[in-house]
């Protein structure tokens, strides 16, 4: 899933947004009701992100959202 | 503004983030509701045009600090004892291709969720203290993923305070793209632009019956036509004196997704945009995005090459209007922005992303000079009204900040 052609960036993505949803499963971080797993879920999509980016070279991702 | 003293002439509150997109709603919800912004610098600003607002950190007091501090050392503590948990299924995801911190999350897995913790819990107690004192009737967020809009939804739904996500912009992400963050919305409402963003949370598995179509607020500016520039105006204060004129919207940056080939597809495509340039013996206007994009490469781009041109940031009326044609680089939001100025426009595509419509053009970065003479030649096409209205059904009048007031007011009673 790492060697960086088109289809596998697609696979990563797919890895990352269900580790990012697993990641606090269980773990009982919560605020105030607010549960620090879905809260977070986003950043830790960044972060997981860079960190394969970085791993491997020519990630670096540059899509339109205007966000 | 200090949150107001006098009881009479208090209204209910009203939470929002305070990203600019949102600006637009602003004064008209700040008729109804007594505003109060996450963001401190967004209050600064509003209060700056003169729509009457407060902040939330106004709440902050001793009792506010020591509740977040417990809480987010709490919380950190649970972070230090599931390090090792959080590491093992790190590895197990990524099946022995996991970077290297991957292998050490007990480093920095405790201190990663401290620093969101701290944050998290501050606002929460903020809110707390909020609805100690007011009546807070509802929120509204123009996103509902990033941990202080998605925390602060989450705050009000356990409490069942009502809330809104008024989309800051459609996601072009294809039904066939795989899972991804924007698919997804925590609040009990979506105000949609159009037709297309309905359609998209209702896949995502938002239920139907809690979207309601209003129109892109975000683009209402865009049919004041008295007030923005005709193409010779856009010209001559750019001072572009030429008969073609293309226009590039070159960086869109979003961080949550690893598609595409990245920086060799961001290369790839100025690089086919240059020489379109030269083709077309144009100038060529590089509109990067205000918040982001890396101008002194492209400033480089243009010097090595040779090509006439500019860049900016900023004056989208000005460098839209001013161009024959724009490209974009992936389905960005600007061609529905430009098809409203009347602009035709074409795009460079990139893995998983398409707008859901036969328009605007699109190639890969080695036919844009085919699909740029397409889009060049259909300015005045009925076929964009159709497109432009998929998007955003407030289109051809505008109006769209008033029918989120409307709404918002009807879903917070």
């Amino acid at each position: 899933m790492a060697d960086g052609n088109a289809a596998t960036k697609a696979d990563q993505n797919e890895a990352m947004y269900h580790m990012a949803s697993e990641w606090f499963v269980g773990l009982g971080l919560i605020i105030d009701d607010i549960d620090l797993g879905d809260a977070m879920k986003y950043d830790v999509l960044r972060v997981s992100g860079r960190l394969l980016e970085r791993g491997q070279g020519d990630g670096r991702t540059e899509q339109q959202s205007g966000s | 503004m200090a949150e107001p003293n006098n009881n009479q002439d208090r209204k209910r509150v009203l939470m929002l983030h305070g990203h600019p997109v949102s600006q637009g709603y602003w004064r008209g919800l700040s008729e109804h509701y007594d505003l109060c912004f996450t963001s401190p610098q967004a209050t600064e600003y509003a209060m700056s045009i003169g729509v009457p607002c407060f902040a939330l950190n106004g709440f902050m007091n001793g009792d506010v600090q020591e509740h977040a501090l417990s809480m987010s050392a709490q919380i950190a503590s649970k972070a230090v004892q599931s390090a090792s948990v959080i590491s093992g299924r790190l590895l197990l995801q990524f099946n022995g291709s996991a970077p290297s911190e991957f292998h050490s999350a007990k480093d920095w897995w405790p201190g990663y969720v401290l620093q969101h913790a701290q944050a998290i819990a501050l606002q929460s107690a903020l809110l707390t203290q909020l609805s100690n004192i007011r009546e807070i009737a509802g929120c509204v967020v123009h996103e509902d993923v990033a941990p202080d809009t998605r925390s602060l939804v989450l705050w009000c739904k356990a409490r069942g305070i009502p809330t809104i996500h008024v989309p800051h912009a459609a996601c072009h992400l294809r039904a066939d793209g795989g899972s991804d963050i924007h698919r997804e919305s925590r609040s009990d409402w979506i105000l949609a632009s159009g037709e297309y963003e309905r359609d998209f949370y209702v896949a995502g598995g938002h239920p139907a019956d809690r979207i309601d179509i209003v129109g892109a607020p975000q683009m209402d500016g865009l049919y004041a036509d008295e007030v923005l520039p005709t193409q010779a105006e856009a010209r001559r204060v750019m001072d572009i004196d030429n008969e073609r004129v293309i226009c590039y919207a070159g960086t869109w940056s979003q961080t949550t997704a690893v598609r595409g080939t990245g920086n060799v597809e961001m290369n790839e495509g100025l690089r086919a945009v240059i020489e379109l340039t030269h083709e077309w013996q144009a100038v060529l206007i590089i509109k990067s995005h205000p918040n982001g994009g890396d101008d002194k490469a492209f400033e480089q781009a243009l010097r090595d090459t040779n090509t006439p041109g500019l860049i900016t940031k900023h004056y989208l009326s000005y460098a839209v209007r001013a161009a024959d044609v724009l490209v974009a680089q992936g389905p960005s939001n600007i061609c529905i922005e430009a098809a409203i100025l009347g602009t035709p426009s074409c795009y460079i595509q990139s893995e998983g992303f398409d707008y859901a419509h036969a328009l605007p053009f699109r190639s890969s970065a080695e036919r844009l000079n085919i699909i740029a003479i397409e889009a060049r030649d259909s300015r005045g096409d009925p076929a964009w009204q159709d497109f432009i209205r998929l998007y955003n059904a407030a289109h051809p009048e505008g109006g769209a900040v008033e029918a989120v007031v409307e709404k918002v007011i009807e879903l917070c009673r």
